[in-house]
């Protein structure tokens, strides 16, 4: 194939040309970005958490007792509910708790008696079960007592990492401490080591230090609790809850693994995957169209020039050659720009919003996608072109 | 000769149903896409009170630890101590404090079918300030801001519910256990963002209730909004809160002019100076004014990511038009014989131009209408996605979106068409009239 004769009659059209190019260069500086993001918040949606759903589910429900009926009623009910729950077939434990390996909410936390800046972390109140029913290990220290939750003692626990923010290597149980709401808290007990947690997680995902968390003796609310079962049971104890829960004519109620609560929180995520997906389908098949269209233009202002070289001798693949080379260098001109617009692009999205970042590979594997979808735009137009009869060259219309 | 040109236009139209077809679903991808993120952006972006968002201002003072800065600079809500200080001040127009929380409200006749709804404190400026919309009554007065009087103002869901949607005013309803009278009641209201109190979740619920400020003390409600505090209450309890340095309440005034501005600015600075005799603002004072607009955008209002999406959309837009132009090219040149023709006859290069661009932006219409059209059925789409957590749908169709479709239509038709239409200008005649 010479590329001679193909570059120069381009060059002899270099508008036309150009405005090709350039769009598949801002097609590709967009579709680069939207895989980004796709890939970013498929990572979030995906990750594990750490805890087997086999062991574990989540329950939440609200009281059917109204508010005016009286705080004691309602405390009455929910302690009946909980003890209820535990006694059932095959749960192991269960802890009151606003544990959720997706949650989001954050306090932050200083050594006390000083000026350092506060160092966020994930905060989880729980009461005197949870450490045994979602296993955790502490390696200094001791969990919370039932006092100590009833009473909502000025103590927390952390995990190791978090402590070494704090407070370097060496050992943390009675180190104070002051959260976000100018309490000083004791430090009683340390975790080894704690899978990186909800957004938290998302820092130790990227690199940064993650596994920040700290624990506190408290029952924010009695209507989530977390169960543990029998491995094995998962599925059977569910139906229990679900059974339990609706002869007990409560409120509302979910019950959920924690894959389900993962998909719950992220909703947005999927929503950004959609529409992004949506938006790199577009353009590639706006894409698609342009270089159709824009090649098969070209076919029809060559076609007494394809008779001519027909009836000298071309055969139909030359013909299907020369078009498919035109388009591919067309494109891969570009791809190139668009490759260096996918970074301009990206700089700018990181500048405005917090975007994700796009690497080599990303823009690479867009490129190629692209040059596939262009090369099959371009196909019809130069099939077409090379079933022209070599008749038209001898035509005078 | 303008119709002349719509005339030839559709007749091309016609006899060119593939290609039209093309170009105008590439138009309408187009189109829908940046419409859709457009309509997005000035959604949140858009002035939701343009008579008054001039003289609506924020107040914010630095009332935090002396050793160490709030998060956000300054405390983004004031304490309800400094509340009721800076309230007393006769400067502005109109002022007033606000914060959301929740209470058990239930007919007189019928305590027993209470039911937990939101509510929000504020003072009787309130309504006027942020043009609340009555059906029954109206606010109360600044008298009635008095601790002393159960006065409250129910919206018309709750006046459906409690009283069946007849006048209510003067009827008696019960909120945590108390009698309160019913003085006004508010047509069916919500503002695409809630404005005076975007901190958190610009687009949530207006609240059902409204009751005087300092009612909420008394009632003993605990603010339901983000909070903090950098010292201890001097009480356990939600009577510490009211006491302590728990900021929570936005305070808006309502000031006309640069003088009233630093008129007010002084006040507050004197009342910074005057509180530094105690812990209480101990830092260095830095008292904020900031205007309604302002003070939307600080709380992400729009969001930057509607903001690079609005970005993407319309380079997505840009690369449409771009597709287009070859298609737009063999159009123009598989009839370049009848220009040629045209301009044998007179016509100039100027005039067979403008019969191309009107050829190009009648398809783009065409494509314009199919892409308004994709861009609504989209937006319900993200609506419904919405509906289960704000229960009402943010996104609307307005005349907004209608022009801003239109003018990405022929913007698109524009950039799609000047090329080919220049190049079509640009024929010699003589070669195509030689060759019949």
């Amino acid at each position: 194939m010479e590329l001679g004769p193909i570059v120069r009659a381009m060059l002899t059209n270099k508008p036309r040309f150009g405005l090709i190019a350039m769009q598949v260069a801002i097609t590709l500086a967009i579709v680069a970005n939207c895989v980004a993001l796709i890939l970013d918040a498929s990572v979030k949606m995906t990750a594990s958490s750490g805890f087997d759903d086999e062991y574990f589910i989540h329950v939440s429900f609200a009281c059917p007792i109204p508010e005016n009926g009286g705080a004691e009623a309602r405390d009455a009910w929910f302690r009946q509910t909980h003890e209820e729950l535990r006694q059932l077939a095959d749960v192991q434990l269960l802890s009151v708790t606003s544990f959720d390996p997706w949650q989001d909410s954050r306090g932050t936390m200083k050594p006390a008696s000083t000026d350092i800046e506060k160092v966020p972390a994930t905060e989880i109140a729980g009461d005197e079960a949870l450490s045994k029913t979602i296993g955790l290990k502490l390696d200094e220290g001791r969990w919370f007592s039932r006092d100590e939750v009833q009473s909502r003692a000025h103590l927390v626990i952390v995990t190791r990492a978090f402590g070494r923010r704090l407070f370097g290597d060496g050992p943390l149980v009675g180190k104070q401490v002051e959260d976000f709401n100018g309490d000083i808290r004791t430090i009683i007990g340390v975790v080894s080591e704690l899978r990186a947690l909800g957004s938290i997680g998302w820092a130790a995902l990227h690199g940064e230090d993650g596994g920040a968390v700290t624990f506190i003796p408290m029952i924010y609310t009695n209507e989530a609790v977390v169960v543990r079962v029998d491995p094995g049971k998962m599925g059977e104890v569910r139906t229990r809850i679900e059974t339990y829960l609706e002869r007990r004519s409560v409120a509302a109620s979910r019950v959920a693994t924690f894959s389900e609560l993962q998909r719950r929180h992220f909703a947005p995520e999927r929503l950004m995957v959609s529409i992004m997906g949506v938006l790199a389908f577009v353009l590639l098949f706006i894409a698609s169209l342009g270089i159709a269209g824009h090649t098969s233009f070209s076919v029809t202002e060559r076609t007494r020039q394809i008779g001519v070289r027909r009836a000298l001798g071309a055969s139909t693949n030359d013909i299907l050659g020369y078009f498919l080379t035109e388009s591919g260098i067309v494109t891969t001109l570009g791809l190139v720009i668009g490759s260096s617009l996918a970074f301009v692009l990206n700089a700018a999205l990181l500048r405005i919003y917090d975007s994700a970042k796009i690497s080599a590979p990303i823009v690479t594997g867009s490129a190629l996608l692209l040059w596939i979808v262009a090369l099959g735009a371009a196909l019809p137009p130069a099939l077409r072109a090379s079933r022209i009869s070599p008749a038209i060259a001898t035509r005078n219309v | 000769m303008l119709g002349y040109y719509f005339f030839l236009a559709w007749k091309n139209i016609r006899r060119t149903p593939g290609n039209s077809l093309i170009v105008v679903v590439g138009i309408a991808l187009g189109v829908a896409v940046s419409t859709l993120f457009s309509t997005i952006y000035y959604t949140y972006a858009r002035d939701p009170i343009p008579e008054k968002s001039g003289s609506l201002y924020h107040v914010r003072m630095d009332s935090w630890d002396p050793k160490v800065a709030h998060p956000m600079g300054i405390p983004p809500r004031l304490t309800y101590q400094d509340t009721l200080g800076i309230l007393e001040s006769n400067i502005p127009v109109r002022q007033t404090g606000s914060y959301p929380s929740t209470v058990l409200i239930g007919s007189h006749n019928e305590p027993n079918r209470a039911r937990r709804e939101s509510v929000r404190l504020c003072n009787s400026d309130f309504f006027a300030m942020f043009d609340v919309p009555f059906r029954y009554g109206s606010a109360w007065t600044t008298a009635m801001d008095d601790p002393d009087e159960n006065v409250a103002v129910i919206d018309d869901t709750l006046n459906q519910r409690l009283f069946g949607g007849r006048n209510s005013v003067g009827e008696v309803v019960t909120i945590e256990g108390r009698p309160f009278r019913v003085v006004g009641v508010i047509e069916p209201w919500q503002p695409s963002i809630r404005y005076y109190d975007a901190l958190l979740l610009p687009t949530a619920l207006v609240e059902r209730v409204y009751v005087p400020l300092r009612r909420g003390s008394a009632l003993r409600l605990s603010p339901e909004t983000y909070s903090l505090r950098w010292k201890q209450d001097p009480k356990e309890g939600t009577e510490g809160a009211y006491m302590g340095e728990l900021v929570f309440i936005d305070v808006w005034v309502e000031l006309h002019g640069a003088d009233h501005i630093a008129a007010y600015k002084r006040f507050l600075d004197g009342y910074a100076a005057d509180q530094r005799r105690t812990e209480h603002f101990s830092r260095p004072i830095d008292n904020r004014l900031t205007p309604l607009l302002e003070y939307m955008r600080e709380c992400k209002c729009p969001p930057p990511e509607a903001a690079a999406m609005m970005l993407v959309a319309d380079l997505v837009l840009l690369a449409c038009a771009l597709s287009l132009i070859g298609l737009l090219w063999a159009r123009f040149l598989a009839r370049s014989a009848e220009s040629s023709v045209r301009r044998a006859l007179g016509a100039s290069r100027w005039d067979i131009f403008a019969q191309h661009i009107i050829e190009c932006q009648v398809v783009a219409l065409g494509g314009g209408i199919v892409g308004l059209g994709l861009a609504v059925v989209l937006l319900q789409a993200i609506n419904m996605h919405y509906m289960a957590v704000h229960t009402y749908e943010i996104f609307h169709v307005n005349g907004a979106m209608i022009a801003c479709a239109l003018i990405a239509t022929s913007t698109a038709g524009l950039v799609a068409g000047v090329y080919p239409a220049y190049r079509a200008c640009r024929i010699a005649p003589a070669w195509h009239l030689k060759l019949q």
